[in-house]
């Protein structure tokens, strides 16, 4: 196992969010190392997708504070926000969200282009390292569930941000495809050193990190570091 | 109307001075010193140049120096586009010296221009052109020392400097006809396509041949036409302006290649690409400015000679008598001297004018359009309506857009009119409330 | 790849991903954007001819022949013209006129009528140089003016067929021909550029039209009242012929091209509030079904000025397509209605190109506005959710 030794990167006290009456996040309070791969769990409902898309910057929480990278997100405007998601966050959705009308690589440019110069040198390099040199010019209508969620891998990571998120990214997925995902991660995130917080419902996906977080509506339950799978292929 | 003037001088001077301030930043002191001394120097300079030659000389002085700035932005544009596209090489660091002579320059400049558009000769010039520079030179301070931080931070271009400051220059001298370079230019460059082409012609170089059908002497047409010099001329004045511009644009960016981390690189590009676009700025107002200035040259307020009317009144017979030679005014000056005739509510405006050897009297409107009247230039009369020359020579007889005529009498006395023909002719012919055919802009 | 050049790459991708819809915009702004252009080129092209030719017209009373159904309107304005020539008979005149000497010394004679130039037809007029000397003194002459052997020749023509005073002209006609030496080019800025005026008596004989003549202008010295009065008296002993005023000449091509422009108008602000809304409506359910888009691109962290600017980019380079369409037809348009309905050509006034554009632009944005505020305001989590 190995040891975390890097500066906190998220840092929550009282995290909470409330949608009228209902509590989407209890307090929580929640700190994640630099380079740590941290699995979220829980019920449908119980406010993994919550917590995700707050650390991500996509929403801003009801209540509490929330450091990202040392910066607090709740200071930040719109603006500002939008430029940490472009610099700082890879998202990962479950329904692998591509721009219908561009091809892999120009959706891998887009990324880009948000957030500095489009470079398809670069792109390509992103597509073919998450093994889909061959498909860069295919529109996402044309591209099988895994081959579009590995585009999204390689946009979500074309910035190299410091943290990766992912809801639920291998929720469509077959058990080879999954299988296959969750490889290409462990491999980035040993190259790369972001900090990889996932989602999911699949106890096969949780073990490829090295922690997970129970969630039970909108509350932590239970916290917990373990083994991680990658490292003794089964 | 000199408040005007004078507002709008301030107005450039401020806009001068920021653009100054902002290519000279880390030179305040020299920038500040140049300015005024430029500024003082300019305005004593440009007294003691109308004090000592007279007539057009010194106009043609300061326009001929203005001309020569014009050209060396050619020059600059030149050097800008030939060492933009070469290798960055490091820019030497500007010294005190050189900023505190090119903003005097810019400055003497201004202050010239200054001079000219102050009312020369009354009493008052330098009284104003004191307050002026008093004002400017606070404006200066304030701008240098207070409101340099709080501007946008924008690069100057290389060759922006004096692109920007020469532009403002022309802007003001396109403000008064005797200054201005544009009307000029492009009058040459209509004479030189017109001389050209009726050489081409004349040595029958494109013979009469079946090819050239009818249109395509249409497209030869062209040439001759007047639009011709304007846009010719509007090319030439835009060069240093685009040639400037599309050096900055195409001024190549510092290497990255060090930089490893390929995001990390891609965010310097995009940086030095938002920079190099602000450096855009200065090189496209400067355009901006240069635009106004031919618009200005194209559309100048051209002072028509237009007298207020003088009221008239009928003797008892209902007559008007109009004297030739009355104190200073003298019919047979060639101008056209307004006169109003009121009786009742109705309103008679007419004018007499000596043309061709001989007088004639008209009403100060036409039959086709609204009466707004005529204003006189240059041996025509101009109908202010529908902006139509009517040549002297015309004044007198009837017809289309010229002023109607009305009978009268000269005699030693001068010129007699009978009122009542006056207002039935006015009313009979003058279309004031209808909305009139031909009227049409 | 330049951030400019792929920002037109996405817009112009999204654009043709969606075929229907853009073409569907494309064609209701090029219909709002021709309507207006038409209406303009048209309305434009009228005023300044009928503008231009009361002013150019030195006299105020012309008669015609009546049979001739008169050229209303007048020089390239023509409302209406009966295809035979009818003539005015000169001695006729010239007594009428004799009776009334109201109608003052200030005339000219017209013989319109076509020569063989060179194997070319051209149109001539026949006058009496003198006459048309007094009543035309704004002419501009390049040369001198003519004796009765003489030619005067527009400039329009002389530019053509690159004639110069001093050129010997050999005409034909269907009774004679003759040779004329041109003396001076005449430039008016109207009709008469493209004329080559012949004196009236050689024309006559080559056109085997003795004593005829097309049309007199006169230049009367009486004005208003007095000038319909005259006219009716000249009209009274001239049977057979037409006597007008210039000025009511005018006014019927002035009505009548009011006439049509109202009508133009109508039908343009109907079709352009047509199209304003559909276009908003089009824009809503594109914007709507692409919400899902949107809260990716933010998501991605494209700040709201940037999408914005994606969506505006959009509608704008619509706008520009269905500007430069709507021009075509617009100019399309407009010579098919001046041909049909004022039998003259219109300008070709390219000034109305910009205006077209901006038009089909300003459309296309604002239509969009709605949309585009939802887009600026789209939250990227509920629209990723899937709402
Ligand atoms: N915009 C909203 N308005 C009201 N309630 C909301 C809204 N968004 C989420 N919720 C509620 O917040 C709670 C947490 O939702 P969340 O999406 O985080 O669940 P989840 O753990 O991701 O579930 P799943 O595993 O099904 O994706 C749910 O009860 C949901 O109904
Ligand atoms: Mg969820």
């Amino acid at each position: 196992m190995p040891v975390e030794s890097g500066t906190c990167i998220i840092e929550t006290a009282g995290l909470t969010k409330r949608y009228g009456d209902i509590c989407a996040l209890a307090p929580l309070d929640l700190q994640v190392s630099e380079g740590e791969w941290l699995t979220v769990m829980g019920h449908s409902g119980s406010g993994k997708s919550t917590l995700l898309n707050l650390l991500g910057g996509l929403d801003r929480p009801t209540a509490g504070r929330l450091l990202v990278g040392g910066e607090d997100l709740l200071a930040f405007s719109e603006d500002h926000l939008a430029r940490f998601r472009r610099e700082a966050v890879g998202i990962i959705f479950q329904q692998h969200h591509l721009i219908p009308y561009l091809t892999a690589l120009e959706n891998v440019m887009m990324a880009q282009y948000f957030h500095s110069v489009p470079d398809q040198a670069e792109a390509r390099q992103a597509l073919e390292r998450v093994g889909l040199g061959k498909r860069l010019a295919n529109r996402p209508g044309e591209l099988s569930g895994g081959e579009q969620q590995r585009v999204c891998i390689a946009r979500a990571i074309i910035n190299s941000p410091k943290l990766l998120l992912g809801d639920e990214l291998t929720g469509n997925l077959d058990h080879k495809s999954t299988r296959l995902v969750m490889e290409l991660l462990k491999e980035l995130h040993e190259e790369e050193h972001f900090t990889l917080v996932l989602v999911t419902h699949n106890q096969e996906v949780a073990g490829w990190g090295g922690r997970t977080l129970f969630m039970d509506d909108g509350k932590l339950v239970k916290d917990l570091r373990h083994e991680r799978k990658g490292d003794d292929p089964s | 109307m000199i408040l005007a003037r004078g507002v709008t001088m301030l107005l450039v001077w401020a806009i001068l001075v920021m653009g100054l301030a902002r290519a000279y930043a880390g030179e305040k002191a020299a920038l500040t010193a140049g300015c005024a001394a430029g500024l003082v120097a300019g305005t004593i300079f440009g007294f003691f140049l109308f004090a000592a030659v007279p007539g057009e000389i010194p106009f043609f002085i300061i326009k001929s120096a203005l001309a020569a700035a014009f050209i060396s932005l050619f020059i600059v544009a030149a050097i800008v586009w030939y060492r933009g596209t070469a290798a960055e090489g490091d820019r030497p660091s500007v010294r005190h010296a050189v900023v505190a002579i090119t903003v005097f320059l810019f400055a003497a400049g201004y202050g010239l221009l200054l001079v000219c558009r102050l009312p020369y000769g009354t009493d008052n010039s330098q009284f104003m052109a004191l307050l002026l520079i008093l004002l400017a030179m606070l404006g200066l301070w304030m701008i240098v020392y207070r409101l340099e931080p709080l501007l946008p931070n924008i690069g100057m271009a290389k060759g922006g400097t004096s692109l920007f400051a020469v532009s403002l220059l022309l802007f003001i001298a396109s403000l008064s006809p005797r200054l201005d370079l544009f009307s000029p230019l492009s009058m040459k460059v209509m004479k030189l396509i017109h001389d050209f082409v009726h050489q081409f012609f004349e040595s029958m170089l494109i013979p009469d041949h079946p090819f050239f059908r009818t249109d395509i002497w249409n497209y030869i047409g062209l040439l001759f036409s007047n639009g011709v010099g304007f846009w010719g001329g509007l090319a030439i004045w835009f060069i240093p302006t685009t040639g400037v511009t599309l050096a900055t644009f195409r001024e190549p960016l510092p290497s990255v290649a060090h930089v490893r981390q390929a995001a990390v690189r891609r965010k310097l590009i995009a940086a030095q690409l938002r920079e190099r676009r602000r450096r855009l700025f200065f090189p496209l107002f400067a355009g901006l400015v240069m635009a106004a200035a031919a618009f200005n040259s194209s559309h100048p307020s051209v002072e028509y000679w237009d007298p207020k009317p003088l009221a008239v009144k009928a003797d008892s017979a209902g007559e008007i008598v109009l004297p030739v030679k009355d104190g200073d005014v003298d019919l047979k000056d060639g101008k056209l001297h307004k006169y109003l005739y009121q009786k009742g509510a109705q309103k008679v405006r007419f004018f007499a004018l000596y043309r061709s050897g001989e007088l004639t009297v008209v009403l100060d409107a036409c039959s086709i359009c609204q009466p707004d009247g005529y204003g006189q230039n240059e041996g025509t009369v101009i109908c202010y309506y529908c902006k139509t020359l009517i040549p002297l020579e015309t004044v007198g007889k009837p017809g289309g857009c010229n002023p109607i005529p009305v009978p009268f009498a000269v005699d030693g006395s001068g010129v007699h009119l009978s009122a009542e023909m006056l207002v039935n002719t006015w009313v009979a012919q003058v279309q004031s409330e209808k909305k009139l055919p031909g009227g049409g802009k | 790849m330049s951030r400019r050049r792929w920002f037109f790459h996405v817009v112009i991708r999204s654009l043709a991903h969606r075929k229907g819809g853009t073409l569907l915009l494309v064609t209701v702004l090029a219909m709002a954007s021709s309507l207006v252009t038409s209406l303009g080129i048209v309305s434009f092209s009228m005023e300044k001819k009928v503008a231009e030719e009361i002013r150019r017209y030195g006299a105020n009373l012309v008669i015609v022949a009546d049979s001739a159904g008169v050229e209303v309107g007048s020089g390239g304005m023509n409302f209406g013209r009966v295809a035979e020539s009818a003539y005015l008979d000169q001695g006729q005149v010239q007594r009428a006129l004799l009776q009334e000497p109201a109608a003052g010394r200030d005339l000219s004679f017209h013989l319109r009528g076509a020569l063989k130039l060179w194997g070319d037809t051209v149109a001539v007029d026949g006058v009496v140089f003198p006459q048309i000397r007094r009543l035309s003194p704004w002419w501009r002459i390049q040369g001198t003016w003519p004796d009765a052997n003489g030619a005067l020749i527009g400039s329009d023509l002389a530019l053509r067929r690159s004639i110069k005073p001093g050129d010997a002209l050999s005409l034909s006609g269907p009774a004679g021909g003759m040779v004329v030496r041109v003396t001076g080019i005449v430039s008016t800025g109207g009709e008469a550029d493209r004329l080559v005026f012949l004196d009236l008596l050689a024309l006559q004989k080559a056109l085997g039209l003795q004593g005829q003549l097309t049309a007199v202008k006169i230049l009367a010295a009486a004005t208003g009242e007095d000038l319909r009065r005259l006219a009716g008296n000249l009209q009274k002993l001239l049977g057979g012929a037409q006597v007008k005023e210039v000025r009511q000449v005018a006014a019927t091509s002035e009505s009548l091209l009011k006439k049509v422009q109202l009508l133009m108008l109508l039908v343009a602000a109907v079709v352009v509030t047509a199209c304003g809304a559909s276009v908003a409506a089009t824009m809503s359910s594109s914007v709507l079904e692409r919400g899902r888009e949107i809260g990716l691109i933010k998501a991605m962290g494209a700040s709201r000025r940037a999408v914005l600017l994606l969506f505006t980019a959009e509608s704008v380079l619509l706008g520009i397509i269905g500007g430069v369409a709507g021009y075509g037809a617009g100019y399309a348009i407009a010579l098919l209605v001046t041909k049909t309905v004022f039998a003259t050509a219109a300008e070709f006034l390219p000034a109305f190109f910009p205006a077209a554009v901006v038009v089909s632009c300003f459309l296309a944005l604002v239509g969009s506005t709605g949309p585009l505020i939802a887009v600026y305001r789209l939250d990227p989590v509920r629209s990723l959710r899937g709402e």
